[in-house]
């Protein structure tokens, strides 16, 4: 099977991106990171994944109206894809296949 | 969502904003600005004051470089390759449309830039040659002339036989050494056929491992070694024995027979080494038995000079040394105070020393260069105002490239292409034009440069090489300019008036152009002047009207039968005998006088070998004393007898401190050894050309060394005259070669150099001139064009033709005059250090500057008055109906 070239943070970022769903701009992906994973991340961090995904072709982007809120200036909307989608499909599907051939008892441990 | 407004204390530090604003790329910095001011609030919700400045802070450290990263722009739009062959079509289509349009204006600057480029190639054609001259020679950079300098100051010409012993035998560095000895033109006898031979030489093998040669038969090592040796070049053997020459037998100038031992292909052109026929040194010392003397140190001819070849890796500065000390050892015999080894790259430069070819001083080569580089200036100034005023016109094309997306390089790419059209276009017919020229450059200037291959790579490296640069230099500012313009307003108005610095920077470069025209004008008005002073300046002896012949076998007896009859014809006048006639740069004998009243106990005067007639002949006048009498033989020089009885002249009287001529009379100089006494002097004359100083002379009555004799003729008969001399000499010496020539030729070929220069001088005026009035036709029937409406208008309210004519003239006259005002001080300073180099000099008059000033205002009125005169005649109704 090809090899979706995707980095485990990057995936959570284009599950997120999905989740929020037309929501999805550079604050929200901040918040909602920190939110489900627990995990602390620097801005950069997420700004440029957002970059480098955009740059794969899994999002696509395109900045959004003016705003009340901050002080009038535009989001950046991010979009999942058709290759995007894809990829976070073919990564489920994987892990799927994967788990099925876990033996058994190795799941009742846990 | 989160709410609308954040209360005060929510806002994160001023600084920290502001260096994300700083240091953010723009692109990204808008939507990145307003995520974390969100998150801003969301932290501090979250975990207050210091917990949110932290996040902040970590955050927008994060996106700042060199962390962040850069979202790269997105391609809406492929750019097609800027090379696209569609668009080079297009290019070509433009630049052709564009000339054919402009047919006026591309002829003009077409005509311009190939006329600049033609002189200029055909000058690096002798430039090039110029620094050719004996590069070829494997060792060249081993090779060195011997040159000495004498206690005065001056280069001694020739070096002694002496030296080059010394030389062999005593300098370890020293690979070879050897005498070079040049004779000049001989007869030669082969059969019963006679002769002129050119290039002749005598030296030993030993030469030809310094220099080289391409051996046809023999070898250096054998063919010059036995007396009556003789080696030719292919030429001269193809004309003497119509092919195979070896081992035949010629007489030469009927002293000697030689057997052919050698044969050489002819040495290139380009060598100061013309050797055409080599005869080897024993032959001189059998002809010459002084030459067998190696060990004294004195005497000497001026085409005897000496080559050396350094071993490899060594130093000329040794020997140097070396044989100055030994000079000054022999100060009695020599009195030379110097030796310098110079290197074979400077000698085709040094005009101080007879060349064996020619000399060119590096002065003119500089000013070929610098007349050069002006031409192609004027033509550059030319193509870039053509281009400027054209450039209005195009400003639609410009705009609408731009509107269809052109960038402005790739317009400035454009317009390079359409000037380096031009220009290369130029350089073809530049080219062809120079063929032609270079076949005329040996009239213009002493080179010999016409002769050289002159298509060779690095002809086609400078083309290339001088196409770029004039493609750059004529075309950078058009091309900027152009593709600057602003479409909107050039599609705005249908006519675009040209800007005011446009103008102003057409103006500078017009009055530039019209400096170094005037310049060159002034310079060659000058220039001519001084030649026309050299040829009209009073020598001090009478020269019109004279035929000179060699007197081939200095027998005394002879030439009283010559004289006798040729005396019998009513076409001569007068004969007289003597070494030389008074100005002569052939056979000049000079000699170190002693007297204690000179500075230095002696002092280098001109011999001149005379007979009873010499001055009356010439009618240089006697000052004081008598004339030499037949009586007064040198017979007792160089023995103990004081009956030498010499003349001298006005400055070697004065030289020996004497004001009055008067009482020089009764001196007692010593001249080699022998004491002689003066019996009268004569009047100065100019000996050498008029570039040199008045020389001291003495004059001895001699039978055994007159060379040449002197003949005045009916300058009304001269063919009979010259029939009659031809007949009787060639009577007399049957086994010579005939030649007669005019005095005044001789004295006008010293002023050759001058003369051709200012030939040249005269061209690059001429072009210099012509290529400025080329320009300012253009533009002013460019500006014609423009102001077609306003003077239609003027007309139609009452203008006069010649107020018309002075309104579109006024402008450019201006400019001419302004050009005047700088050109001259310019032209007068480089005329006064160009003439400081001349003790007889014309003046600097201020006619010549008139002169100039009225021609560049002439030719600059009648280029303008044909356009303007048009432009004023034209019917008003035509312009004005069609809107």
């Amino acid at each position: 099977m090809k090899r979706t070239n995707l980095g485990e943070f990057e995936e959570i970022v284009l599950l997120i991106v999905a989740i929020l769903d037309g929501d999805a701009y550079g604050a929200t992906i901040n918040q909602e990171l920190e939110r489900h994973t627990g995990r602390k991340v620097t801005f950069g961090t997420v700004h440029n994944t957002l970059i480098r995904l955009e740059e794969k072709g899994f999002l696509t982007s395109k900045l959004g109206g003016a705003t009340a809120e901050r002080g009038g200036r535009r989001k950046r909307i991010f979009v999942v894809t058709a290759l995007g989608s894809r990829a976070i499909n073919d990564i489920q599907q994987l892990r799927n296949e994967l788990w099925q051939m876990v033996p058994a008892h190795f799941l009742k441990l846990t | 969502m989160k709410p609308a407004t954040s209360p005060h204390n929510q806002t994160p530090p001023r600084w920290a904003q502001r260096l994300l604003a700083w240091l953010h790329p723009s692109d990204t910095l808008e939507e990145v600005q307003g995520d974390l001011e969100e998150l801003y609030v969301w932290w501090y919700k979250e975990g207050g004051h210091l917990y949110a400045n932290t996040r902040y802070l970590l955050s927008i450290i994060s996106v700042l470089p060199p962390f962040v990263r850069r979202r790269q722009t997105r391609q809406n739009y492929r750019q097609p390759l800027l090379m696209h062959p569609a668009m080079i079509r297009n290019y070509l289509k433009a630049a052709f449309r564009s000339l054919s349009k402009n047919k006026l204006y591309s002829l003009v600057n077409l005509a311009g830039l190939t006329l600049g480029l033609g002189v200029a190639i055909t000058l690096f054609w002798i430039v090039r040659f110029e620094y050719s001259f004996d590069r070829y020679h494997s060792k060249a950079d081993r090779i060195y002339r011997v040159n000495s300098i004498d206690k005065f100051g001056e280069q001694q010409p020739h070096i002694h036989q002496t030296i080059i012993k010394t030389l062999k035998t005593q300098y370890p560095q020293i690979e070879k050494a050897a005498n070079l000895y040049g004779w000049g033109a001989k007869t030669v006898k082969a059969g019963t056929k006679i002769f002129n031979q050119n290039n002749v030489f005598f030296t030993s093998g030993d030469m030809f491992d310094i220099i080289d040669a391409e051996w046809i038969e023999g070898s250096p090592k054998q063919s010059l070694n036995a007396p009556g040796n003789v080696v030719i070049d292919d030429e001269t053997a193809l004309k003497m024995f119509g092919g195979n020459a070896m081992g035949k037998t010629f007489r030469f100038d009927n002293l000697t027979d030689l057997t052919v031992s050698g044969i050489i292909r002819k040495l290139p052109v380009n060598s100061e080494f013309p050797l055409q026929m080599i005869i080897s040194w024993e032959t001189l010392k059998q002809l010459q038995p002084e030459f067998k003397n190696e060990d004294s140190w004195g005497g000497g001819d001026s085409m005897d000079q000496g080559f050396v070849l350094l071993k490899k890796g060594a130093s000329a500065e040794p020997v140097n040394k070396g044989l100055t000390s030994l000079a000054l050892k022999h100060q009695d015999d020599t009195g030379i105070a110097k030796f310098v080894l110079q290197p074979l790259s400077e000698m085709h430069f040094d005009t101080e020393k007879d060349a064996f070819n020619y000399s060119m001083s590096k002065w003119i080569i500089y000013s070929l260069a610098c007349i050069g580089m002006f031409l192609i200036l004027i033509a550059c100034i030319n193509f870039i105002n053509l281009a400027t005023v054209q450039s209005i016109q195009r400003g639609r094309e410009i705009a609408m490239r731009k509107v269809l997306g052109s960038g402005k390089g790739q317009l400035i790419g454009q317009f390079f292409g359409e000037t380096a059209i031009l220009v290369f276009v130029a350089i073809i017919f530049g080219s062809l034009l120079a063929a032609n020229l270079i076949r005329y450059s040996s009239e213009m200037l002493n080179t010999q440069a016409a002769q050289s291959e002159i298509w060779q790579g690095s002809t086609i490296v400078f083309l290339l090489i001088l196409g770029i640069a004039v493609t750059f230099l004529a075309g950078i500012y058009p091309a900027v300019m152009l593709s600057k313009s602003e479409p909107i307003r050039a599609l705005q108005s249908r006519l675009s008036a040209p800007s005011g610095r446009g103008v102003s920077l057409r103006s500078k470069l017009i009055v530039l152009q019209f400096v170094i025209a005037q310049v060159l004008v002034i310079c060659t008005i000058l220039g001519v002047k001084q030649v026309k002073y050299f040829y009209n300046k009073d020598l001090g002896f009478e020269k019109s009207g004279i035929i000179t012949v060699a007197i081939p076998d200095r027998n005394a007896a002879n030439c009283e039968r010559l004289r006798s009859q040729l005396m019998q014809h009513g076409q001569i006048r007068d004969v007289t005998f003597g070494l030389t006639t008074p100005a002569s740069h052939r056979n000049h004998w000079w000699g170190r006088i002693k007297h204690h009243a000179f500075a230095d106990g002696e002092e280098t005067f001109r011999i001149q070998h005379v007979d009873t007639n010499y001055f009356n002949f010439f009618h240089i006048p006697l000052v004081a004393g008598r004339k030499l009498t037949s009586t007064d033989t040198t017979s007792g020089l160089g023995t103990s007898k004081e009956n030498t009885y010499v003349l001298i002249n006005e400055k070697a009287a004065t030289d020996l401190g004497f004001k009055n001529p008067e009482k020089a009379i009764g001196q007692k100089l010593e001249i080699w050894g022998s004491k002689g006494t003066v019996v009268g002097v004569v009047r100065n004359y100019n000996s050498e050309d008029l570039k040199s100083k008045l020389m001291p002379h003495i004059y001895f009555y001699t039978t055994w060394n007159l060379q040449l004799a002197s003949i005045r003729i009916d300058n009304q008969q001269k063919a009979a005259a010259l029939a009659v001399i031809e007949k009787s000499w060639k009577a007399m010496y049957p086994n010579y070669y005939f030649e007669a020539k005019f005095l005044e030729d001789d004295i006008t070929k010293f002023y050759d150099n001058e003369k051709k220069l200012s030939n040249f001088l005269q061209l690059f005026a001429g072009i210099g001139i012509l290529i400025g009035s080329l320009g300012l036709f253009g533009l002013v029937s460019f500006v014609v064009t423009q102001r077609t409406k306003e003077i239609s208008v003027r007309k139609v309210l009452g203008a006069t033709v010649p107020s018309i004519v002075k309104l579109l003239s006024k402008d450019f006259l201006k400019l001419v005059l302004v050009a005047f005002v700088i050109a001259v001080p310019l032209a007068w300073y480089a005329m006064s250090r160009f003439l400081e180099g001349y003790i007889y000099r014309t003046e600097i008059e201020w006619w010549i500057f008139a002169m100039a000033g009225i021609l560049s205002v002439v030719v600059a009125f009648l280029t303008i008055s044909f356009q303007s005169i048009k432009a004023a005649l034209m019917n008003p109704v035509k312009s004005l109906k069609s809107e």
